[in-house]
């Protein structure tokens, strides 16, 4: 249960008035520390009044200054405990902020509950807008991304940056010292780049004097001689049994630098490749035809004169001149032959009783 | 005149394919013109991150096989390039493959700048160092480096060295620092770089500040040393 301390300061070396209001108290004395603080429990109130008394005070001052303030303390209690809403109301006022806000506000906690509301309802839409869609409306463009009537990676490419330069973006934000950097949501701390012109050449005369290579002008096959205006540090050797030895002298250097925008045409290699290529194919389809000429024994029925199913069960000899027929054709690919067989065997199986 | 810059590292996989796309496109963005070249003949993965890899119709090995052939092939490519009656590009970006071979001198060839991409461990910083040499050795000085793969945390931890200490060791400017970030791998998955993210990602943002210090032809004047807690308000938690 919420409760009031009285503080009594039995002496202090000057006086003054304290004002007490739930939260704060402004104490400006020197030998607060050497003084005798009497915290008197009060019944529960909004308010509490605390008097600083200077000087040594006599036993019996002392009693009366305290009952003074108990009475008007006692008085000042207005509020009937067993109210609920008095209840609610002592409650809030045990808090020290809610005290502070109801001293501004008096009676009028009804604002501090419409921040709280508004507060959250805040957080809710934010929250709600940040989320993102589970399903676009139907009918929009993402129907067509989801066809494939559209590519999902060119609406981004329609759109260019809105800004000229990368570094005036929204997106980087520079701290006010130039010792921050904010990216994409994460702060970094900036160190100054400390290279100097001097310290670039040091390196650069290192590295000539550690790395020496010279590029390679001359290429030769193993055996050939070196020519006599050609430093040999310049000279790269090609093994004699590498391909690229065997075919340098078929190379047209002309006419590959004057193709490098394809004026004649198709690569040879490729076009060679290609007319291959086709000539397979056509050798396949004439197979395929030749094929489909000879009497399968599956499409046998398209051959066959229509007959009755009665004799067809009463006399199953007579299909046997057309299986012989079948078999004298048989062709010659492992796959009819396959097939042939099996005609054999079955009209063996026909022709037990 | 169109400027011809080599991405290079001497190492393999710190970023030098990721960098030139994302830089391409970020200058792309900002309006100019730019030829991207994937010089790694043999392990072509250019295509793979800007999403291409099925509008390839053909290939320098399909076309020009021969190796000293393939050493001029980029040459003239780039001088017809240069040479062209329409509009010539703004900026020709050679991503360079790994090792300090033939690749590499096909590649540095038609070059006159260098950026060095190289990350925080002593392993790409050697390498770094001496295709840094080499490249001085071919004539070209303009070599600026981005410092790929930044781990602020472990910087702070000491587990890693700072951006600082790889530029006292190698004596190069800074062109940019480029963040460790998830999303470089999502990206090369989808084959959409990074800097097309909307909302756009860290690493992102410092490729694009390092596509805008190559058009100024400037370098870092400061680095990002260490992530530091930020200061929430009272009113954080509304989302402020």
């Amino acid at each position: 249960m919420a409760s009031i301390w009285l503080l009594q300061l039995p002496s202090l070396p000057f006086q003054h008035r304290v004002f007490s209001n739930g939260t704060s108290f402004l104490l400006h004395r020197r030998h607060c520390l050497s003084q005798r603080l009497n915290w008197i429990p009060l019944t529960p109130n909004r308010t509490f009044f605390m008097r600083a008394v200077n000087g040594p005070m006599s036993s019996e001052e002392d009693n009366c200054a305290h009952n003074e303030v108990v009475d008007r303390a006692k008085s000042t209690l207005v509020v009937d405990s067993r109210h609920p809403l008095a209840l609610f109301q002592e409650s809030i006022a045990s808090f020290p902020p809610a005290v502070f806000l109801m001293k501004i506000f008096p009676r009028n906690y009804f604002t501090v509950g419409l921040c709280i509301t508004i507060a959250i309802m805040v957080v809710a839409l934010r929250a709600y807008a940040e989320r993102k869609p589970s399903q676009s409306h139907p009918g929009s463009v993402a129907d067509l991304v989801r066809r494939g009537q559209l590519r999902p990676d060119r609406r981004g490419v329609s759109r260019p940056l809105n800004y000229d330069d990368p570094f005036n973006n929204p997106l980087v934000k520079v701290g006010k010292s130039n010792s921050t950097v904010e990216m994409c949501g994460k702060q970094y701390r900036l160190a100054p780049v400390n290279l100097t012109k001097e310290q670039q050449a040091v390196h650069q005369k290192r590295r000539s004097r550690a790395y020496q290579w010279k590029r390679t002008t001359v290429f030769l096959k193993e055996g050939d001689s070196i020519p006599a205006d050609v430093d040999p540090d310049a000279i790269r050797w090609i093994p004699a049994n590498h391909p690229f030895a065997t075919t340098a002298s078929d190379i047209d250097e002309d006419l590959v630098q004057n193709n490098v925008y394809q004026q004649c045409g198709v690569p040879f290699r490729i076009q060679a490749e290609h007319d291959a290529l086709q000539r397979k194919l056509e050798a396949l389809q004439k197979e395929e035809k030749l094929n489909n000429l000879l009497i399968d024994s599956r499409n046998a029925k398209d051959f066959q004169r229509p007959f009755k199913l009665n004799d067809w069960s009463e006399d199953p000899v007579e299909q046997g001149p057309i299986n012989n027929s079948r078999v004298e054709t048989k062709p010659t690919k492992t796959g009819h032959a396959s097939d042939s067989i099996e005609s054999d065997t079955s009209s063996e199986e026909m022709k037990q009783p | 005149m169109p400027r011809v810059v080599v991405i290079t590292s001497g190492k393999g996989g710190v970023g030098k394919t990721t960098t030139t796309a994302n830089v391409g496109l970020s200058l792309a963005r900002l309006g100019f013109f730019v030829v991207a070249i994937d010089a790694d003949v043999g392990l072509r993965n250019l295509d793979l991150l800007l999403g291409l890899e099925n509008r390839v119709n053909y290939t320098v090995i399909e076309i020009e096989t021969p190796h000293r052939i393939r050493l001029k092939a980029l040459v003239w490519l780039v001088d017809a390039l240069k040479a062209r009656d329409e509009r010539s590009p703004d900026f020709i970006l050679i991503d360079c493959p790994a090792g300090i071979d033939a690749g590499l001198i096909t590649a540095i060839t038609p070059a006159k700048e260098a950026v060095l991409v190289t990350t925080l461990e002593i392993t790409s910083l050697r390498d770094a160092d001496r295709v840094t040499g080499l490249l001085e050795c071919d004539g070209i000085r303009d070599i600026k480096m981005i410092v790929n793969r930044v781990r602020t945390d472990m910087i702070k931890g000491e587990d890693m060295m700072s951006v600082l200490n790889v530029q006292e060791m190698l004596g190069l400017p800074l062109l940019g620092v480029i963040p460790e970030d998830s999303e470089v791998i999502r990206s090369t998955n989808r084959g959409y770089p990074l800097v097309l993210h909307k909302p756009p990602a860290l690493a992102g943002l410092a490729f694009e500040q390092a596509a805008w210090r190559l058009v100024e032809q400037y370098s870092m004047k400061a680095v990002m040393a260490e992530e530091e807690p930020k200061n929430r308000g009272f009113f954080s938690f509304f989302g402020g």
